[in-house]
């Protein structure tokens, strides 16, 4: 008696777990079937845009006048950028993949810097046409490899979700197609030479190299840094500071240090190789209240690093979050703000002590300029500026343009509606050199 | 009791509930002038209620147009020029004594609730001071960062490495900010953070979890400049990674339990 009712619950618990799991099944796969899509659509996308992207630029070839050049390199730029962002959508993050973005990125900047920076109406010179050409070729290729790949993918229905899962297992080696297929895409653009683009877009790809031969003093052993820094935070001799040289995929050789204060307190700085100069320093106390006001802390900030030696006296920007003031500071060379040598320091607004300092741009570009006169007048500068726009402030300075170059410019600071803008317009031609906008 | 009765007492008990309602309103409005000021000077940059307070008053003469937020910027900071150029102070857009006693002086009839610099948040530090990075947005590298973009970024630095000492956390931040300016990779925040495959707290939803103050913090320091990866656009755990080729890729340092790379 007993037994059958057992038996007959049994098989009823056995019924219901079957069909909850029956529905759990389906809706998982409903979800998977869904991620799967999102990166199908993302895979036909890449495979579209790269088709019109190639039948922009082979367009742009064909043409010799400024207007449908303008016309299908603007195109060429939007599908560039578009590639990329399908490619962002795709798990490849965990594959070599960066020479393809790279190519993409160039085909984008390139068609951007010829058909909207480029001054006047004339059609492509010789280097450029040449540059196009090559490019055309290589993004043809690249997209015959696409489509193939993609009729792979339609014809065998390979799933990406496969291709992900075959990343993710990296020791052995994959035999997944999709895989494969963007490996190949990889290795022929890596095999590619590179390409003449001019000296603009080199200094748009270089402007954030350092040059290290601007540094002064010779190579630092890890003693010297640590006696660098030793004197840097004025430490006593049982503040505990332990030097390490970094890697070789640094930007600069570099040695990191950590002081391990008497007292518990910890801070951490990179110094250069050569030099060992100080490029940032942090220290990680708690701040939890404040008796000073930022324009107090601005004080101290600009004493320490007289203090410490550094020709920056001009806070050109204050910000301040969880009890500590972050004061932008830069020298000021022939009455022009130097924003090219800014040093960043941070104020803990309990005691006023400085618990930060970045100082990169500063180290590697502070130097004794020779800046030239300005040709044309502020009046003269204003001109280039919209009407439209209140100027309330004007600095001559002296700021690092997008491709990396030095500029002494005029820095028009003014209001439209409600919002502030900073324009700077080159001192020697009026040509703009950019626009900000202030919060 | 009879009808009417219940229908009087309905009326009287409605009348009281009405009166209750907007009782709180009325009695604020009839208190002194209560004002918020502190004694610290205020900068462009300074936040908190005495910066709400400067910026209400501000509004009612007509001097500011912007929102009353609590963080003095540019806008703020114009209006604070225009007030001093008015009034024959010194022009310097820094709020010290003297523009302060002015602008007091000058808004008697100042009521805090209608102009919207009340002190809503009583959690508020310090008489006025401090004030977290709740709603200003940022910089980094002439783009503006959205407020919300900080949110993110708190979130994929707590989700990343909530274990980590706070170097380590500004490390992970700075990365982030790295991939922003490199071509490998989408460009813009939210594109970095949710690119398939890039972050293990994205996969398993740690992402999600809510950061605390140090991880925003962490966020705050890496967008004004610190790098304490030296340019790192990579990192990993060793003892977690599986990827052969994160190995491969130039290292510079490691950073607790992170080796980051390029």
């Amino acid at each position: 008696m007993f037994s059958r009712i057992t038996s007959v619950l049994l098989v009823l618990a056995l019924v219901v777990a079957g069909f909850w799991g029956y529905r759990e099944h389906k809706e998982k796969q409903a979800l998977l079937l869904k991620a799967e899509n999102q990166y199908q659509r993302s895979f036909h996308d890449l495979s579209d845009h790269m088709n019109l992207l190639q039948d922009e630029l082979g367009k742009s070839l064909a043409v010799n006048s400024k207007k449908q050049l303008t016309n299908s390199l603007t195109e060429s730029w939007r599908l560039a950028a578009e590639a990329r962002n399908d490619v962002g959508a795709l798990p490849l993050s965990l594959m070599p993949f960066n020479k393809t973005m790279e190519f993409l990125n160039d085909i984008g900047n390139f068609s951007y810097r010829v058909s909207v920076m480029n001054e006047g109406d004339k059609p492509l010179n010789e280097q450029q046409w040449q540059t196009l050409q090559e490019l055309y070729k290589r993004s043809k290729h690249l997209e015959g490899q696409l489509g193939e790949l993609q009729t792979a993918v339609i014809k065998k229905n390979l799933r990406w979700m496969d291709a992900e899962l075959a990343l993710t297992q990296t020791d052995k080696q994959t035999d997944n197609q999709i895989v494969d297929g963007f490996r190949a895409m990889e290795k022929s653009i890596r095999s590619n030479k590179p390409l003449q683009f001019g000296p603009t877009m080199e200094g748009l790809k270089n402007r954030n190299n350092v040059q290290i031969s601007n540094l002064t003093g010779n190579n630092a052993t890890p003693k010297t840094a640590e006696q660098k820094i030793r004197t840097y935070l004025g430490l006593n001799a049982d503040d505990n500071v332990t030097v390490k040289k970094n890697g070789k995929g640094d930007k600069y050789p570099s040695y990191s240090a950590i002081v391990d204060y008497a007292n518990g307190q910890q801070a951490f700085l990179t110094l250069t190789l050569k030099g060992a100069h100080i490029t940032n320093y942090m220290n990680n106390r708690a701040v939890d209240s404040e008796s000073l006001d930022l324009d107090q802390a601005s004080r101290s900030a600009v004493q320490w690093l007289k203090l410490h030696g550094y020709e920056a006296d001009h806070v050109v920007n204050v910000d301040t979050y969880d009890h500590v003031g972050v004061y932008d500071i830069v020298p000021v060379q022939d009455g022009a703000r130097i924003y090219s040598d800014k040093v960043t320091v941070k104020v803990a607004l309990d005691n006023g002590k400085v618990v930060g300092v970045e100082s990169e741009d500063y180290v590697f570009h502070h130097k004794k300029r020779n800046l030239p006169k300005p040709k044309i007048t502020q009046q003269q500068a204003a001109i280039y500026v919209s009407p439209k726009v209140k100027v309330e402030e004007t600095h001559l300075s002296l700021v690092t343009d997008m491709l990396g170059r030095e500029r002494l410019a005029y820095e028009f600071v003014g209001t439209m509606d409600d919002d502030t803008y900073k324009i700077y317009i080159s001192a020697l031609d009026g040509d703009e050199v950019g626009v900000e906008k202030l919060n | 009791m009879s009808k009417k009765w219940r229908v009087l007492m309905t009326a009287v008990l409605m009348v009281f509930a009405l009166m209750t309602l907007y009782a709180p309103p009325m009695n604020i409005k009839s208190g002194q002038d209560q004002s918020v000021f502190t004694t610290r000077t205020l900068v462009r940059g300074s936040q908190g209620i005495d910066v709400r307070e400067l910026q209400g008053r501000l509004k009612y003469n007509g001097y500011y147009h912007g929102k009353v937020d609590g963080v003095f910027g540019y806008g703020t900071y114009w209006a604070v020029r225009r007030f001093q150029y008015r009034f024959g102070l010194k022009i310097d857009g820094v709020v010290g004594s003297k523009t302060r006693q002015m602008l007091v002086r000058a808004t008697k009839g100042y009521n805090p609730y209608k102009y919207g610099s009340s002190p809503k948040r009583t959690s508020r530090s310090g008489g006025g001071g401090g004030g977290g990075s709740t709603t200003h947005t940022a910089s980094y590298a002439g783009k503006n960062i959205t407020a919300n973009d900080m949110k993110l970024l708190a979130n994929a630095v707590y989700g990343e490495a909530r274990g980590e000492q706070y170097i380590g956390q500004v490390a992970i931040a700075a990365v982030i900010l790295n991939r922003l300016d490199n071509p490998n990779f989408p460009n813009t925040i939210p594109g970095i953070i949710f690119q398939p495959g890039a972050f293990t707290a994205v996969a398993d939803g740690q992402i999600w979890l809510t950061p605390n103050a140090q991880a925003t913090k962490a966020v705050n320091d890496a967008i004004k400049g610190w790098d304490p990866s030296s340019g790192a656009i990579y990192y990993f755990n060793p003892a977690t990674a599986t990827s052969k080729w994160i190995w491969g890729r130039p290292q510079i340092k490691r950073i607790g339990d992170h080796i980051f790379c390029r």
